[in-house]
């Protein structure tokens, strides 16, 4: 008799714990959920007090980054409304601008309960800059970030960030340890975690508008840096020819590894077209 | 829809001419331009100019050193490239002597015999055409699609061969051909997460009205590794193997590594090439014997027109 109070007793607790931990449990949906509400949570190493600001880019438009406000009572807990008006958590993938850093792209999900979409990011340590970039004379040029997904950072996805390069600084741009040549790096090797790509940069001349499916060059890579003094450098119409044809031979511009004569004219010739022999490309990279 | 029809005669070519294909010459340089750097029709002249010590044509070492001159053509329009070249090579011909003994005409130097490995066609012209069709496969969100290139080509080569009668002293003349057509496709897949790249090479080659009438089928892979820098050079390697009918040995009988170094001159826009290629053959007469081939070239474009340039200034630009 006394055994069956106690299992009584026992199952009683268990039903109580298992309501309470469903009552603290938000009703997360993978359904399509309309909102503008994101809410969102920061782990990982270096920790959340470390991060001031962050911008939140929504399905790879950079040119309409919108920021989020800190929980005051949680550091790790930010949020941010979209002020373009709302968004279908089933169709959209978002990443943060962190200012020490950037995250991987991920979907979100709906809270029903709570009327927001959350999601939750690992925030690692890595090597980022700020990039500016002008060409002299100016010609419309776009930019493509190829962010890989990482599989410690579940559910972030592959994705490509973009936008029409208007001249003012791109934030938290992720090099790779090789990209940064050693007068640039101005920092500890053990900055960078080794174990995570990189994302690629590609600089997309002539184009107005961003475009997924043409490589262009990848400007956080060594064939580029190389040419770069410090963290800021001007690269003539040569050298950038001459890090296409590098990139090229390292099949990084989504062909087999080629020493193509007459795609290093192809090159030339219609950087020149666009720029009558004349174009520099002045990066600057700032570091936070 | 045109453009559909054109890829599903293309496929029906490559199907119906998958018996063919060719080495390329060492000093044929790569010609590939990604169709989706330049939205305008491309065409690009170049001259190329050197030599090579121990010249190997299509895996049939010609035992002599010689020089080389090609003038490439190239045209790019859409997903299609179209080039017609031709080329010299330079050296010795050797004298032949013929005898006809029971009515039969018997050559000197004997050509080698069918268990082993075809003499190389002399030195001499060659005109080449050919046809190629990009295609971009793969890609994903993070990463733009990769350009691959399906290219056939045909060749053909004049041989004239004199002749001496041994026993009159009598010169005429021999004049036959070498004929070849050849598939040439990019190959790319993923192991492990990393990029293999490579060519599928399957080619038929044919020699009639010669002295030494031969011919035979190839079919290789060619493994491209990505190259790396070492200063101002490029460097790079592949690996080809496959194997070759005709010479009396079957299955795989051909290991050609090459190592390539190339430079590009800024200031004269010309590009230095030294290719070392060692060629481990096996033929059913003499197994596998290994040769090497050397070549140091140049190229440079001697005409390049981009067609309909946009120039329309400050917001000039492609969406």
């Amino acid at each position: 008799m006394f055994l069956t109070i106690r299992r009584l007793g026992s199952i009683i607790g268990l039903l109580m714990l298992t309501v309470n931990a469903a009552s603290q449990t938000h009703h997360e949906s993978s359904d399509p959920f309309v909102t503008d509400l994101l809410d969102i949570t920061l782990q990982g190493a270096p920790g959340c007090t470390d991060v001031r600001n962050v911008l939140v880019v929504m399905s790879g438009e950079e040119n309409q980054a919108f920021s989020a406000r800190r929980d005051p009572r949680d550091h790790c807990h930010w949020t941010a409304t979209r002020p373009t008006g709302s968004f279908d958590t089933s169709l959209e993938h978002f990443s943060l601008r962190l200012g020490s850093g950037r995250t991987t792209c991920k979907p979100a999900k709906g809270d029903v309960d709570k009327g927001v979409a959350r999601v939750a990011f690992l925030v690692y340590k890595m090597d980022v800059r700020v990039v500016t970039i002008t060409t002299s004379p100016v010609i419309p040029n776009s930019y493509i970030r190829g962010v890989p997904a990482h599989s410690a950072d579940r559910p972030s996805i592959p994705c490509a960030e973009g936008a029409f390069l208007t001249g003012e600084p791109i934030p938290d741009v992720w090099f790779s340890n090789n990209a940064l040549h050693p007068n640039l790096r101005g920092r500890q090797y053990d900055r960078y975690d080794l174990t995570l790509p990189a994302e690629k940069f590609r600089l997309q001349f002539g184009r107005v508008k961003p475009d997924p499916h043409y490589p262009g060059l990848i400007l956080n890579d060594e064939a580029l840096t190389r040419h770069l003094k410090g963290n800021e450098g001007s690269v003539a119409i040569q050298e950038i020819i001459d890090a296409f044809d590098e990139e090229r031979a390292k099949a990084k511009l989504s062909t087999p590894p080629l020493f193509s004569p007459n795609a290093y004219e192809a090159d030339r010739q219609t950087l020149v077209d666009l720029a009558t022999d004349k174009l520099v490309l002045n990066v600057f990279l700032v570091m936070k | 829809m045109t453009l559909r029809y054109v890829a599903l005669t293309f496929v029906l070519l490559l199907i119906s001419w998958a018996a063919m294909a060719q080495e390329r010459p060492i000093f044929d340089p790569d010609d590939s331009v990604d169709t989706r750097s330049h939205d305008d029709a491309l065409f690009i002249s170049r001259l190329i100019l050197g030599g090579a010590s121990g010249f190997v044509d299509d895996y049939r070492p010609l035992h002599q050193n010689t020089g080389f001159l090609s003038l490439a053509n190239s045209f790019y329009v859409g997903q299609f490239q179209f080039d017609y070249k031709h080329s010299e090579v330079f050296g010795s011909d050797a004298p032949v002597n013929v005898c006809f003994c029971n009515g039969k005409p018997i050559y000197f130097p004997t050509p080698p015999s069918s268990d082993d490995a075809p003499a190389a066609p002399p030195p001499g012209r060659k005109e080449t055409a050919q046809f190629a069709w990009y295609h971009a496969v793969g890609g994903g969100p993070a990463d733009p699609p990769v350009m691959l290139r399906y290219r056939l080509s045909t060749s053909w080569q004049p041989i004239d061969t004199d002749v001496t009668a041994i026993s009159t002293g009598e010169k005429s003349r021999v004049s036959g051909r070498e004929r070849s057509f050849g598939l040439d496709a990019d190959t790319y897949f993923r192991i492990g997460g990393h990029d293999v790249w490579g060519s599928l090479l399957y080619a038929r080659t044919v020699r009639t009205g010669t002295t030494d009438n031969r011919s035979q089928n190839a079919i290789a892979y060619m493994s491209r590794f990505p190259g790396w820098t070492a200063g101002p050079l490029l460097l790079r390697a592949t690996l080809t193997i496959g194997g070759v009918t005709g010479r009396g040995s079957s299955g795989l009988n051909i290991v050609n590594p090459a190592f390539e170094a190339f430079w590009h001159d800024p200031k004269t826009r010309m590009n230095l090439h030294l290719v070392w290629s060692p060629l481990a053959a096996r033929s059913g007469a003499e197994g596998w014997q290994t040769h090497h081939q050397v070549a140091l070239f140049v190229d440079r474009a001697l005409y390049v027109k981009l067609f309909r340039p946009r120039k329309e200034g400050v917001n000039a630009g492609r969406e």
